[in-house]
C-alpha cells in the first residue's frame, strides 16, 4: 500500500470537510460544548455540593470522559458521511478507476476521519484543561484553607 | 495492436444475464461505439473492462492486460480515462481543484498536471471558471470537467458511457468536437451512446447490443449488410424495351415507381454504368440516378427488432 495515494484521497476528503459547512460546524459544536460547556457546568455542581474539594476528581474524570465519545463519534461520522458522499455523488466509480487500491482508498478515508477529530479534541482538551482551573479556584482556595 | 480485445465475456448477477458471451476486438487509434437500448449491458461491459466490478466467465484484455488479473488491473486503470454515465464530480471543490486531485492520483507530475490542467480547461472553454465550485457549473459544464479528467493523464484508451446523453445541443456539440479532436490525435475512443447520429459521425466501427453482440461493423458496411444497396433510375417515360434491356443485364427483382425503376445492387460503382448503358441504348432518356440509402436509425431499430 502506497501511503502517499492515501494522503492524496485523505487530503481532497479535508478539503472537502473545511468546505463542508456542516461537518465544521458540528465538529466545532461539539468540541465547544466539551472544553467550554464542562467546566461551566462543572463550576456550577460543585458550586451546589457540600463536599466539593472532594467531589471535583471524580467530577473531571467523569466529565473527561466525553472526550472518549469525541473520538468515537466525530470520526464515524465524518468517515459515514465521506464514503455516503461518494455514494451520493457518485464520485467512486471514477475514483475507483484511477490506479488506486481499495486499501489505499480506504486508508486515505480513515485519515480523513481521524485528523481532524484527533486536532479538534486536542484543541478542545487544552482548552478544558485551562478553564477548569479559573472555573473551580474556589475549591482549590477552599481546599489549600 | 489490439488495444481492446473480448471473447466470450459474460457477466450474471444472480440469475440475471447482463452480458452475454461478448466477443470483439478494438485496434488502437480506432473509435468504437456501442449502441443498444437501455440496459442493454452497454454501461456494465464498460464496467468490466474498466476493472470496475468482475466477469463472470470469457476473457478480456486492454493492451495486452488482463482485467481479471489484480496486477494487470492497475496497469491497466493506469492507461485508461473514464467518463462515467454520471459525472461524479466533487461539488465543493473548484474545477482545477477536481482536475488537480484526479492527476496527483494518476501519477503526473507537478509540471505536466499543471500543464494539462491549463490545457484542457481552455480547450473546453472552462478555464475562466477554474476556481469556481462544480455545483455552481451547468451539467454540461460539469460534463466538461468530466472530460478533461478522464484526458488529465493523456490516457491511451478513453471509455466514454453516453456523453451527451441529457446534454443540450450546443453542448453536446461541443463534447462531440472535443472527441472528433482526440480521435484526430490517435486516441482509442470506446464510445457508449444512444445517438445514432453520433455514432455514424463519430465511430469508425459500431455494435449493437442487447445482452448479446447482434451486429458489428462500419456504420455504412452495417447500412449495405442489413438493407443492400438500392438503385434509382428515373426515366423520362419507362418502356417495356427498357424494362427488357434492364434485366437482360441485371438479373434481381425490379420495381417499377411511375418513371423510376428501382433494384437491388451488390456493387453500385461496377454496376450502375451498365443498367444506365443499357437504358440509354434501349431509347431511354435518363433524367435522375440515384442511390437509395436506409440510415443508421432503420438499421439499428431493425436489428433490434428482430431479436424479439
Amino acid at each position: 500500500m502506497r501511503l502517499s495515494k492515501a494522503w492524496i484521497v485523505a487530503s481532497k476528503d479535508l478539503k472537502i470537510f473545511v468546505k463542508k459547512k456542516t461537518i465544521l460546524y458540528s465538529m466545532i459544536l461539539f468540541e465547544v460544548f466539551i472544553s467550554i460547556g464542562m467546566p461551566i457546568l462543572l463550576q456550577f455542581v460543585i458550586g451546589k455540593a457540600e463536599n466539593a474539594a472532594g467531589l471535583l476528581p471524580g467530577l473531571i474524570n467523569a466529565f473527561s470522559f466525553w472526550f472518549v465519545i469525541g473520538i468515537v463519534l466525530l470520526p464515524t461520522s465524518i468517515a459515514s458521511y465521506s464514503l455516503v458522499g461518494e455514494k451520493i455523488q457518485k464520485s467512486l466509480e471514477p475514483l475507483l478507476a484511477t490506479p488506486t487500491t481499495d486499501a489505499e482508498i480506504l486508508a486515505g478515508k480513515a485519515l480523513a476521519a481521524f485528523i481532524p477529530t484527533m486536532v479538534a479534541n486536542y484543541i478542545g482538551a487544552v482548552i478544558f484543561m485551562l478553564l477548569v482551573n479559573p472555573f473551580t479556584f474556589r475549591v482549590f482556595l477552599f481546599w489549600k484553607i | 495492436m489490439r488495444m481492446i480485445d473480448v471473447q466470450n465475456l459474460t457477466k450474471k448477477f444472480g440469475d440475471f444475464t447482463a452480458v452475454d458471451d461478448l466477443t470483439f476486438h478494438v485496434e488502437q487509434g480506432e473509435v468504437f461505439g456501442l449502441l443498444g437500448p437501455n440496459g442493454a449491458g452497454k454501461t456494465t461491459t464498460i464496467r468490466m473492462l474498466c476493472c470496475l466490478i468482475s466477469k463472470t466467465s470469457g476473457d478480456a484484455k486492454i493492451a495486452g492486460y488482463e482485467i481479471a488479473n489484480k496486477a494487470d488491473g492497475l496497469k491497466i486503470r493506469k492507461m485508461i480515462g473514464l467518463v462515467p454515465d454520471n459525472v461524479g464530480l466533487y461539488d465543493e471543490l473548484s474545477a482545477y481543484e477536481n482536475l488537480d486531485t484526479y492527476g496527483k492520483l494518476y501519477e503526473c507530475s507537478s509540471k505536466d498536471r499543471k500543464e494539462n490542467i491549463a490545457y484542457y480547461l481552455k480547450l473546453l472553454g472552462l478555464w475562466d471558471k477554474r476556481n469556481q465550485p462544480v455545483s455552481d457549473f451547468s451539467k454540461g459544464m460539469k460534463q466538461k470537467v468530466a472530460i478533461a479528467r478522464a484526458l488529465i493523464h493523456q490516457p491511451k484508451l478513453l471509455f466514454l458511457d453516453e456523453p451527451t446523453a441529457n446534454l443540450d445541443p450546443e453542448s453536446a456539440h461541443v463534447v462531440r468536437n472535443v472527441i472528433l479532436q482526440l480521435k484526430q490525435e490517435g486516441k482509442t475512443i470506446f464510445l457508449n451512446t444512444h445517438n445514432l447520429d453520433e455514432a455514424q459521425r463519430i465511430c469508425d466501427r459500431i455494435g449493437i447490443l442487447k445482452t448479446k453482440l447482434l451486429a458489428i461493423n462500419t456504420p455504412e458496411q452495417m447500412k449495405r449488410s442489413i438493407w443492400g444497396s438500392k438503385t434509382v433510375i428515373q426515366v423520362e417515360t419507362i418502356t417495356d424495351v427498357i424494362l427488357t434491356a434492364v434485366k437482360a443485364i441485371h438479373s434481381s427483382q425490379l420495381t417499377v415507381e411511375e418513371n423510376r425503376i428501382m433494384m437491388d445492387v451488390s456493387d453500385p460503382m461496377k454496376e450502375n454504368p451498365g443498367i444506365v448503358q443499357a437504358i440509354v441504348n434501349a431509347g431511354g432518356r435518363i433524367q435522375l440516378v440515384t442511390q437509395l440509402h436506409q440510415g443508421l436509425e432503420e438499421t439499428y431499430l431493425k436489428v433490434i427488432s428482430e431479436t424479439k
